[in-house]
């Protein structure tokens, strides 16, 4: 079962990771989720992402 | 015998063809260069001298009964420390990972012993293949052949060490946010990162399957169509593999880059760059348009956030991997990797789903704008000065690895195929190299104009580094 977010950061310090550590990766998380937040396109749009080489081969040149 | 190291594969399969050589002498060889070096580089993992000289022997049975000899044939190699063979040890830099053997072959080295290859050994990696630089706490610093205080790139970065060392003529490593290119272009190489799914990578121990990608670092262009040729191919073992016709990728690698587009990728590549790094994309870029290609600038619109997106599917996907280690064993990873592991697990789904998402829809806006008038664009590849191994490491590393990657990352996020290659050498003696972009599977296209670049410039005839075997 997942361990929520919560329960990890509890998880590391108790293993004696420093606290300083911990406060970077989620800073580090914060700033990542605020860049994901910024492309969330629109809701009626959204689908389920699909493998990234699908949508290359679509843009394959068989000019060269 | 004539003698091999430093020479480039194709130099090595003729010296062979001539009977200068045997696969024997070469193995022999190429094990004593790679132990030498490692005693100044620190490059090498581990060595496999008895299957490598079983391997030569029966090469050189084959040879004298008359086999053919390919451009691969007996070509004396070695890879990363990701790189699965059967009952070896593949403990990825990390010590979670100490006296862990593979339990198959990868798809990459089984296509090159197809192709004739000896595989010496394994070469240091970032633990995990999680950093940019080449630091790493369990196995120590691997070093610069051009200048050993500094840092040679990473994550593959004995890979790159090796080669540039001239040990071997070409090395496997693994790309998940510029991780082949990176250590190529501070260690004087040509690195290629293929398109997403052309080459398979079952075996291989992952970071991000999502991003990962397996390919050569080597010391000249035609070398890295050379392995491509072998490597490319379909893998039923990696669900991100593409069915493709083979490609002879040095048909037409020496037409030159007259008449071929390359766009200049100043906006966010360039901005901010180090004003040498600058003058000698500057020069490259002129010597590019005399050679009669087209240049112009061009921009890839929304390509800023996808630095950072790349840091949050591979901070997601390793950490969900690694779940179990880091329940129970967290601190037996060294600080950097551990700190960029801990941030996946405080990233909700809807933001990981947001960022896989954004791959398809930013990649149709940059083929649009960018690749709808220019078969390559051109951007730098690392944008600062290299550290030196000494300098103190503190800070946020979550954020260091996105200043490193800025010019790689975004071409894991959009899986486009890429090549480093050296265009220049710093005030401190360090290489300098430039990236070049293509659409999705155009790597023969992307090679021609590499090796149109590498023929102009003739850097490995100019330079040569400081440590070599």
């Amino acid at each position: 079962m997942s361990e929520r977010p919560a329960d990890w950061e509890a998880m590391l310090l108790a293993q004696g990771i420093p606290g300083e550590r911990v406060g970077h990766a989620v800073a580090t998380a914060e700033r990542l989720i605020a860049t994901a937040d910024a492309v969330v396109g629109d809701p009626a749009k959204a689908a389920a992402p699909v493998s990234i080489t699908a949508t290359l081969l679509a843009h394959r040149s068989t000019d060269r | 015998m004539t003698p091999t190291l430093s020479k480039s594969l194709e130099e090595i399969a003729g010296l062979l063809r001539s009977g200068c050589v045997t696969a024997a002498e070469l193995a022999e060889t190429h094990l004593e260069a790679l132990a030498r070096i490692d005693s100044s580089l620190n490059a090498v993992a581990r060595l496999e001298p008895e299957s490598a000289m079983e391997r030569a022997a029966r090469l050189d049975d084959a040879i004298a009964a008359g086999a053919e000899i390919g451009p691969l044939t007996a070509a004396p190699l070695a890879h990363k420390d990701l790189y699965g063979r059967k009952g070896w040890l593949q403990e990825a830099g990390a010590k979670i990972l100490s006296g862990e053997r593979a339990k198959a072959t990868a798809t990459t080295c089984a296509a090159l012993d197809r192709a004739g290859a000896m595989d010496l050994g394994r070469l240091n990696t970032v633990e995990f293949a999680l950093g940019s630089e080449g630091r790493n706490v369990h196995t120590g610093p691997v070093r610069n052949p051009w200048n050993p205080a500094y840092v040679p790139g990473g994550s593959s970065s004995g890979s790159a060490a090796a080669v540039a060392a001239g040990a071997v003529p070409a090395a496997l490593g693994s790309d998940t946010g510029g991780s082949i290119r990176l250590p190529a272009a501070a260690c004087g190489l040509v690195g290629l990162k293929p398109t997403a799914g052309l080459v398979g990578r079952s075996g291989i121990f992952p970071l991000s399957g999502s991003l990962d990608t397996a390919g050569p670092l080597c010391q000249t262009v035609r070398d890295a169509a050379i392995l491509l040729g072998a490597l490319a191919g379909h893998d039923p073992a990696d669900p991100q593999s593409v069915h493709l016709p083979r490609v002879d990728y040095l048909a037409e690698i020496e037409d030159g880059l007259r008449g071929l587009r390359i766009g200049i990728a100043r906006q966010h590549f360039f901005d901010p760059i180090a004003t040498e790094i600058g003058a000698a994309l500057e020069t490259a870029i002129a010597a590019i348009g005399e050679e009669g290609a087209r240049v112009s600038d061009t921009v890839l619109p929304g390509i800023a956030a996808a630095n950072r997106l790349t840091t949050l599917i591979i901070n997601v996907e390793a950490s969900t991997q690694h779940r179990p280690w880091l329940a129970a064993r967290a601190t037996d990873y060294g600080p950097e990797t551990l700190e960029r592991m801990m941030a996946g697990l405080f990233i909700p789904a809807q933001a990981y789903l947001a960022a896989l998402m954004e791959r398809q829809r930013l990649l149709a806006a940059v083929m649009e704008a960018a690749f709808a008038d220019n078969d390559a664009i051109l951007t730098p590849v690392w944008i600062s000065e290299l550290s030196e191994i000494e300098e103190p490491q503190h800070g946020n590393f979550g954020r260091r690895i996105e200043d490193t990657g800025h010019c790689t990352r975004a071409f894991n996020f959009l899986g486009l195929p890429a090549v480093v290659l050296p265009c220049g050498i710093s005030a401190k003696g360090l290489p300098i190299a430039l990236q070049l972009v293509s659409r999705p599977y155009a790597e023969a296209l992307l090679l021609r104009a590499a090796r149109g670049i590498e023929r102009a410039l003739a850097f490995a005839e100019t330079y040569r580094p400081g440590v070599v075997a």
